[in-house]
């Protein structure tokens, strides 16, 4: 029994010591980073002292045509301090979000166009790092984004790393690219009716008249944001490898912003990317110089190594030598991974988005007429390209009252309509002064219902809408319910090399919901996209 | 008009990309895993124009010089392509991967 035990602690203690060495082993510089396992492995492979160690040797210290592999070597033997999360912190303690720049809306002289609540402070941050686009659609300001936009503008202002293969090599807050990717499913807007920008206050008479004069109480009637819209796409296709994936690819990089049509994202990012990747390339390969390529001693070691382990070693003790000599060569190294995560999420960003097209989206919509209860819709859009130039949109919604209508108006229920509308575009490379457009046709389908209710404050107009005969104890008004068939022509137009898009429409209908007689309509807006404007550092 | 062929692979030296014959040089890049362009491009220190493009064209002087390129790659995961003279009989100088897009080639002349 005794011998028994003595065995199996001896067998433990062998695993044991196994197990301890095999967790000491070191990883070769081959197989750790895969921008230098190539070069390495050959080095590796081939006999010491051949013609082929010599070149392969020649070819491992040209670390000039690779300097990934430099950088990441150096990053290995001295790893970068966590400036990134310090940096970060920082970040959001000088955007705190109940801080307000700049006078209020309705203040004399004010610049800002909308108060700065909390929604308008993150959207304008968004702006600002080109993570939103806005559009301007009669007195409709909208801005819109994906929530993939948040971890890109933190990632272009070098508070995020971007580790597209999940293992970062420096101790960073990390972006995976499958993050990213499940984010840009993810999008939202808010539309903001600049027509309502002044404040209209409804005043109630409260307590007992003292001769002549009356206490009254004021409520703020404000409805500057006129709907919140959020989306989530259920279904995309993605085609990154097709002959017409490429073509486009190719032609979206050198137009420069027009693209090959209105859908093209701009290259303005990646383009800032390679700037500066250069740039950070540049700094580092001169400060190395060539410490490496012209030192015989290293050659002639290398050349000699008899295994992985003394290459390894050879280059960890001249690298660690160049730095014990060089104050500025990890900071150069670390600008260099920064620029390179960059560059690289800018080339997904841009392949992503000409190469994955949402085909099903579930889309909430709350939307926030002046002088109606809010309605929630919920709407699932089909969109899908049959050709380069064709595409199809079709969807349906149910529309829900927020709040249960009054039992007074017949016919009324928290269902307020279903909606069906298909579309059909043709998209145009080329169009007026060679500029890209297109053009659509639409049609739209209402069944209301529960009919429109209107909420009147007795004395105070609703915009843009006069009511005569009206009692004036009246608070709620409605109209006469009936469906809705719309047609509408739209023609998007491109401007030169810009990615502003100005969208014309002339629309036809046999009613609106308020008015019970067909209309004639046209529409113009403008549409730009921050992305061009703020093309990075 | 295709050119006789300037730039030479100089596995065997040292420091030395390619060796070189001075005068106009042409190089393109052809993708083997997607498709790959030259997104930016300095020789000499001086940048040179007509970015992004398949193709660069700069003229090579006498002494060791440095072209830095920025390849760009519509897969950025597996990208990979080759760098070669547009010239005769041509051949590949160098081959191009996603994981390292930015380059300094050395080149002698």
């Amino acid at each position: 029994m005794k011998h028994s035990f003595k065995f199996f602690a001896l067998l433990f203690c062998l695993y044991g010591a196994s197990s301890f060495v095999q967790a000491q082993r070191q990883p070769a510089i081959g197989e750790d980073i895969s921008q230098c396992k190539s070069r390495f492995e050959a080095v590796y492979t081939s006999p010491s002292g051949s013609s082929a160690r010599l070149v392969a040797v020649n070819s491992l210290l040209k670390f000039n045509e690779y300097p990934a592999c430099l950088a990441r070597l150096i990053i290995k033997s001295q790893p970068m301090e966590r400036a990134a999360f310090a940096d970060f912190v920082k970040f959001l303690e000088a955007h705190r979000m109940d801080k307000q720049e700049g006078a209020t809306t309705g203040s004399g002289g004010s610049t800002n166009l909308v108060s700065k609540g909390i929604a308008a402070q993150i959207l304008s941050l968004a702006a600002e790092y080109g993570a939103l686009t806005e559009s301007v659609n009669n007195q409709v300001v909208t801005v819109q984004g994906s929530l993939d936009g948040i971890p890109m503008a933190l990632l272009r202002q070098d508070l995020l790393q971007y580790c597209p293969k999940g293992n970062p090599t420096v101790e960073e807050i990390c972006v995976h690219r499958t993050l990213v990717n499940w984010l840009r499913r993810i999008s939202y807007g808010v539309s903001f009716d600049i027509s309502r920008n002044s404040q209209s206050v409804a005043g109630t008479p409260t307590g007992t008249q003292q001769g002549n004069t009356q206490q009254v109480t004021f409520t703020p009637d404000q409805h500057q944001v006129s709907s919140v819209v959020g989306r989530l796409v259920l279904w995309s296709t993605r085609d990154a490898t097709s002959d017409s994936f490429q073509k486009q690819w190719r032609s979206a990089l050198i137009a420069n912003g027009a693209g090959a049509n209105t859908s093209s994202p701009s290259p303005a990012f990646i383009d800032s990317a390679a700037g500066n990747l250069l740039k950070a390339g540049k700094a580092l390969l001169d400060d190395v110089g060539t410490t490496f390529t012209e030192s015989q001693s290293l050659h002639d070691a290398l050349n000699a190594a008899p295994d992985q382990i003394s290459v390894d070693t050879l280059v960890g003790n001249a690298i660690s030598d160049q730095l014990k000599s060089d104050a500025k060569l990890v900071q150069n190294a670390g600008s260099f991974l920064q620029s390179l995560d960059k560059f690289v999420a800018e080339e997904d960003a841009f392949v992503t988005a000409l190469a994955e097209k949402p085909v099903l989206t579930l889309e909430y919509n709350n939307n926030r007429p002046v002088g109606q209860s809010p309605v929630s819709t919920f709407r699932l859009i089909f969109d899908k390209g049959f050709t380069k130039e064709w595409s199809l949109t079709a969807n349906g919604a149910v529309a829900m009252n927020d709040e249960n209508p009054p039992a007074t108006v017949p016919g009324a229920s928290r269902l307020r309509d279903a909606q069906f509308g298909f579309q059909l575009q043709h998209n145009f490379s080329s169009f007026i002064f060679s500029s890209p457009a297109a053009l659509s046709g639409s049609y739209y389908f209402q069944y209301q219902n529960s009919p429109a209710i209107l909420n009147v404050t007795p004395g105070t107009p609703l915009p843009g809408i006069t009511i005569t005969g009206l009692s004036p104890n009246a608070t709620q008004i409605f109209s006469q319910k009936g469906n809705l068939h719309i047609g509408q022509i739209k023609l998007m137009l491109g401007v030169g090399q810009s990615t502003m898009r100005i969208p014309l429409a002339v629309s036809y209908s046999n009613r609106t919901e308020l008015i019970n007689k067909p209309l004639w309509r046209g529409q113009i807006g403008i549409t730009y996209d921050f992305d061009s404007f703020l093309g990075g550092k | 008009m295709v050119t006789d062929c300037k730039l030479i692979p100089s596995p065997e030296d040292p420091v030395c990309s390619f060796k070189a014959k001075t005068g106009p040089v042409t190089l393109k890049v052809d993708g083997t895993i997607g498709s790959v362009m030259i997104i930016k491009a300095e020789y000499d220190g001086k940048a040179i124009p007509n970015l992004p493009s398949s193709q660069i064209q700069f003229t090579v002087v006498a002494g060791r010089k440095n072209l830095d390129v920025v390849y760009v790659f519509s897969d950025p995961e597996n990208g990979a392509g080759v760098l070669s003279e547009v010239c005769t009989p041509g051949g590949p100088l160098a081959s191009v991967t996603a994981d390292n897009p930015m380059v300094r080639y050395i080149i002698c002349a």
